[in-house]
């Protein structure tokens, strides 16, 4: 698959009173094209700042300290503002999470589509009116709610609202923050559904973004894992349902109830989120962490990447095993 | 339309109890005052028989010491276009009285409004649009400034250098007093010389407040999702700035500014005084001063009137800019 977004070594640090937050350490990651790239972790752990980071949509305090975005060949971060702004919507969009707030109160959802077209199109005029119906076509709304206020319209249908609009430059990738968290479980799986479809349909990317794990192993292709700012584990969906390798991903896993099978003890990890301003030498996840060696606090852990996808952790050896595995396999 | 009629009446409706409740507290406020006028009056023109002031005190409908009987015949008046006649200056009606202030002051204070209120939500626009930036700090010190010193002090500080010592302005007054000697163009030219000082003062008072309570809004607004989001869909800066942003922000400021309006009328009492404007302002405090119930009655009339017909005309049209304010 070639790739269509490749993210190296992406750092961006928050100005605090306290001290410099390092919220994204050294990310890297890549999306192929057509590929669905779930970013999951909890709360804080950077993944919405990365998706951000990508899009220049950072607001200070927050600042881009280092690394490369290279989207279909262009380097975005070397990019001038004006140059950016042609870039945006046209080649990548954003759907932000589905709450009130996402749509300007006072202006028609028409004037809001619209002006996504006209601002890179200035000639479009009467076409970009038509291509506002079809795009309430496409997420199945009436073309007449075209004329509605967005406090007239139901959870549900903003955020159809709000994907349409995604979809109006036909981007060639979709960066989705938590786009159903606001979301009832109905209404959350009639829109999944129609953005799996609309994804069939144009083969746009997706940068998917949540921390609803059960949902990323349903609809990703494959899934980034991140912890305190840093990527610990990238693996396929089916990796990831059959064995994710690093401590933390595993522990994430064990926090979601199954649906089917036997019942058992939800787990859970004990402890905090570090503070970033100062985060834990080493892995940043040994505090918390139940397999912790000895050299786990002291020499940040390796990037291991093999056919299974890539860990960053002291159990996992140069050749994919677990450090117990090794020292068994040499004796 | 966006609204419908029960809605038209129900404003209406609501205007109209007000304006009665208004119009009550008009005729019974002046009266706690206590004093007696038309001696008062009797006396001062040297008119000290018991039948003067008899008469006079039947003129003013103070006859009858039943608060009654003077209410209904306020309300009588008042359904007739009279405003009854000013004690303080006798024979003059009221309405004459008012008339002759009223054109001064519309014209300083309504200008000094509109203008405080453009350049101050163009500064505080400005100011939150690049907030942290040299004009956004110097702006905000300045109005900091600005709302923490009392306003009379300002314009006592004005005539002090503008007048006094630099003689650039006239100490007081509208217009020059052999004004009806005057061309029309050098009428004009007194006219603006004697209230330019007023109306910078106006401005100057009233303008850090605008400038503040907008740039507040308009940085809440700049935090919304639909502000990133607009900025993710590449529409130019102008279109974030003011369809997203300032057109947002201004909202919550349209009831104030309308409220603002409604108060053009009564003056500003403390301009007029120091520059000795012969606005309504001016006339207001001297009615009060000389227990002139009749002129206080009439100028608080005009002041309720045009408060509640524009903050009237702010509810009818707070639908229309805002989509969300319900209308049933």
């Amino acid at each position: 698959m070639s790739k269509l977004l490749q993210v190296q070594n992406l750092s961006i640090e928050y100005a605090s009173p306290r001290g410099v937050v390092k919220a994204v350490d050294n990310v890297s990651f890549s999306i192929g094209k057509g590929e669905i790239f779930g970013l999951a972790g909890e709360s804080g752990c950077g993944k919405s700042t990365t998706a951000f980071g990508i899009c220049r949509l950072l607001r200070p305090p927050a600042r881009l300290a280092g690394g490369s975005v290279v989207l279909d060949g262009i380097e975005l971060t070397e990019l001038p503002d004006e140059q950016f702004d042609k870039l945006r919507w046209s080649k990548m969009s954003i759907v932000l999470q589905s709450a009130m707030n996402n749509l300007n109160p006072v202006l028609k959802i028409r004037s809001q589509l619209m002006d996504a077209i006209v601002a890179h199109e200035p000639d479009a005029g009467k076409e970009a009116a038509k291509r506002a119906e079809q795009l309430m076509r496409l997420v199945d709304l009436p073309a007449d709610r075209l004329d509605s206020y967005p406090h007239e319209l139901s959870g549900g249908m903003r955020q159809r609202v709000v994907i349409a609009m995604a979809m109006a430059m036909k981007p060639s990738l979709v960066i989705m923050d938590e786009p159903t968290t606001a979301l009832d479980v109905v209404v959350q799986n009639g829109i999944i559904r129609k953005i799996l479809e609309l994804q069939e349909q144009f083969g746009f990317s997706i940068l998917f973004i949540t921390h609803d794990l059960p949902l990323m192993l349903e609809m990703c292709d494959r899934i980034g894992i991140m912890y305190a700012g840093r990527l610990v584990e990238i693996a396929s969906r089916q990796e990831m349902k059959s064995g994710p390798r690093h401590p933390y991903t595993q522990g994430l896993l064990h926090s979601f109830p199954p649906l089917y099978g036997p019942k058992r003890r939800l787990e859970g990890i004990p402890g905090h989120p570090p503070d970033l301003i100062r985060p834990p030498g080493g892995c940043r996840f040994h505090p918390r962490c139940a397999r912790a060696m000895t050299q786990c606090s002291s020499r940040e852990p390796a990037v291991l990447a093999d056919e299974r996808g890539q860990v960053a952790c002291h159990l996992y050896n140069e050749e994919g095993l677990s450090v117990e595995q090794a020292s068994a396999a040499r004796e | 339309m966006r609204y419908n009629s029960v809605y038209l009446l129900k404003r209406l409706g609501f205007a109209f109890i007000t304006l009665y409740v208004a119009i009550t507290l008009n005729f019974l406020l002046p009266r706690l005052m206590g004093g007696d006028p038309a001696s008062a009056l009797a006396s001062e023109k040297a008119l000290g028989s018991q039948e003067v002031v008899k008469a006079l005190k039947a003129q003013f409908g103070l006859d009858n010491p039943s608060l009654l009987y003077q209410y209904a015949k306020y309300l009588n008046q008042l359904l007739h276009g009279n405003l009854g006649v000013s004690y303080a200056n006798y024979p003059s009606p009221v309405a004459d009285v008012m008339v002759k202030a009223l054109p001064w002051t519309f014209g300083t204070v309504l200008t000094a409004t509109l203008l405080s209120y453009l350049v101050g939500w163009l500064i505080g626009i400005r100011g939150a649009w690049k907030a942290g930036s040299l004009f956004d700090n110097s702006t905000l010190f300045t109005a900091f400034f600005l709302n923490s010193v009392p306003f009379f002090w300002i314009a006592i500080i004005f005539i002090m250098i503008f007048s006094f010592y630099l003689e650039w302005f006239p100490l007081g007054q509208a217009i020059d007093p052999g004004i009806d000697s005057f061309s029309a163009l050098d009428k004009i030219k007194s006219v603006l010389y004697h209230a330019f000082l007023p109306v910078f003062t106006l401005i100057i008072a009233t303008l850090a407040g605008h400038i503040l309570v907008l740039r507040n809004n308009l940085m809440r607004v700049l935090s919304e999702d639909y502000m990133l989001l607009a900025k993710a869909k590449g529409l130019s800066a102008a279109r974030r700035k003011y369809a997203y942003g300032a057109r947002n922000a201004l909202l919550p400021s349209f009831t104030g500014f309308m409220t603002s309006l409604g108060h053009v009328i009564g003056g500003a009492i403390t301009t007029e005084i120091v520059f000795s404007y012969p606005g309504v302002g001016l006339v207001t405090f001297n009615a009060i001063l000389n227990h002139d119930y009749p002129l206080i009655q009439g100028s608080f009339l005009f002041i309720a009137v045009s408060v509640i017909v524009c903050n009237l005309i702010a509810d009818l049209v707070y639908p229309l800019i805002d989509p969300r304010v319900a209308l049933n």
